[in-house]
């Protein structure tokens, strides 16, 4: 090949004869004039060698991965009508007992909104907690999505998130643990105890879950538990991989 | 699609079959990361599910999802602000049964890829590596079908340069 600059034919033509888009006789004229250009000939026979290229293939768990996301998903979709519905009602309950409040007695209706708002989330953590902690996977997924609609939720539920991540039986719950922690990342506590349940996992999605945690809080206190996994025998070894890098990445945060 | 939009999410397993790992090549060929282009196949199906309502019946459906996971990719960069570290991402997997020589040259060709500016090394990968049609890659870039063309035979010149002057400098000619 020799250094090269600019063929008109080859602006116009070369892109649709790569692509088969030539009339019979305008192809015949093409290849006549490759033979010719050697800019044109050049760039044909670099068209053909990248053919040659090596390609990559997904990992092991690119499958179950989106599996897992599937399932939350749709899971979710059902549930995010229901927990709307849910509020639309306890909005009209709140905005009813407020009014009648107001109307019949003349009570100041500030503080009705505080009392009435603090019983609504107390309830909500109540019904929180309790998912948490059933027998069915299901119900305890519930109990996580529920949690991450309670504002400013109190340690109660961050706690009994953080025991879910670190015990539950249930990979897909942990996950969802994980993911509703992400939320209260402002939190100290729970950065450094979902540093710690790190090395409490023995899933790779969870593990890789916690890992990009980390590293997206750039909570450098998490480096000592990711050596420690690195330096496991039993570690998988994209989660290994994905260590190191986060390792690095700590560094240069 | 259509069923999928009504509620049914049987489908998405078919499709992820189907296309996830040509998604998946096309990431990697832009970002040479085997984990972030994972990362992104999955986002794009995750948002196929949450839009599934953005996809109009009769459009293509490769383009609609080459574009969806396009702008994840973009998005990626804008957030990272850099353009990818190629040398540092660089997993490129051997090629095998092939001589050294070609395997040299290979590598050279791979280089002179991931040197290529993204734009124009995009429209390439869906040319060459994908197999997409000029007029599903015009759509995808939000172009003519005759400017995708002309863009993808500039593309491969700056190719061509960028491996000639590669070469040169491994020859040392």
């Amino acid at each position: 090949m020799s250094q090269t600059s600019f063929c008109p034919t080859g602006e116009r033509q070369l892109a649709a004869y790569l692509e088969n888009r030539l009339s019979p006789k305008d192809r015949d004229q093409f290849r006549e004039h490759a033979n010719l250009c050697s800019i044109c000939r050049e760039e044909v026979e670099l068209w053909d060698k990248l053919s040659n290229l090596p390609a990559a293939t997904p990992g092991p768990y690119f499958r179950h991965d989106f599996e897992a996301m599937l399932a939350r998903e749709t899971r979710n979709i059902p549930q995010r009508q229901t927990t709307w519905q849910l509020y639309a009602a306890a909005a009209a309950i709140a905005i009813g007992a407020f009014l009648a409040g107001t109307y019949f007695s003349g009570q100041k209706p500030k503080s009705e909104i505080a009392e009435l708002r603090e019983e609504l989330r107390g309830m909500r953590t109540m019904f929180a907690t309790s998912l948490l902690q059933q027998q069915s996977a299901v119900e305890r997924l519930r109990g996580v999505n529920y949690s991450v609609r309670i504002d400013n939720p109190d340690e109660e539920v961050v706690g009994a998130l953080i025991q879910t991540l670190r015990s539950d039986s249930s990979v897909d719950v942990r996950l969802a643990a994980t993911d509703a922690l992400r939320r209260y990342s402002n939190r100290p506590q729970v950065r450094q105890s979902m540093a710690e349940a790190l090395t409490l996992q023995d899933s790779p999605l969870v593990q890789l879950a916690l890992i990009d945690a980390m590293v997206e809080f750039r909570e450098r206190r998490a480096a000592p538990a990711f050596a420690q996994l690195a330096a496991s025998q039993s570690i998988d070894p994209t989660v290994k991989t994905r260590l190191v890098k986060a390792i690095e990445e700590l560094k240069v945060q | 699609m259509a069923r999928v939009r009504e509620g049914d999410f049987t489908p998405m397993s078919t499709l992820f079959d189907r296309h996830s790992e040509k998604l998946f090549r096309y990431c990697w060929r832009m970002n040479q990361d085997r984990q972030l282009s994972e990362d992104l196949v999955q986002e794009a199906f995750c948002r196929m599910i949450r839009f599934k309502n953005s996809y109009k019946d009769g459009h293509s459906f490769q383009a609609w999802i080459y574009s969806i996971v396009r702008n994840l990719q973009m998005d990626h960069w804008r957030k990272k602000r850099f353009e990818a570290d190629w040398e540092e991402g660089y997993d490129a997997p051997s090629p095998t049964g092939i001589s050294l020589e070609d395997k040299q040259e290979s590598a050279l060709l791979h280089k002179a890829l991931s040197l290529l500016p993204p734009s124009k090394r995009e429209i390439l990968v869906m040319a060459r590596f994908e197999g997409l049609r000029h007029e599903q890659i015009a759509e995808i870039i939000g172009c003519e079908t005759v400017a995708a063309r002309v863009r993808l035979h500039r593309a491969l010149a700056s190719l061509k340069e960028i491996y000639l002057n590669l070469l040169e400098r491994k020859t040392g000619t």
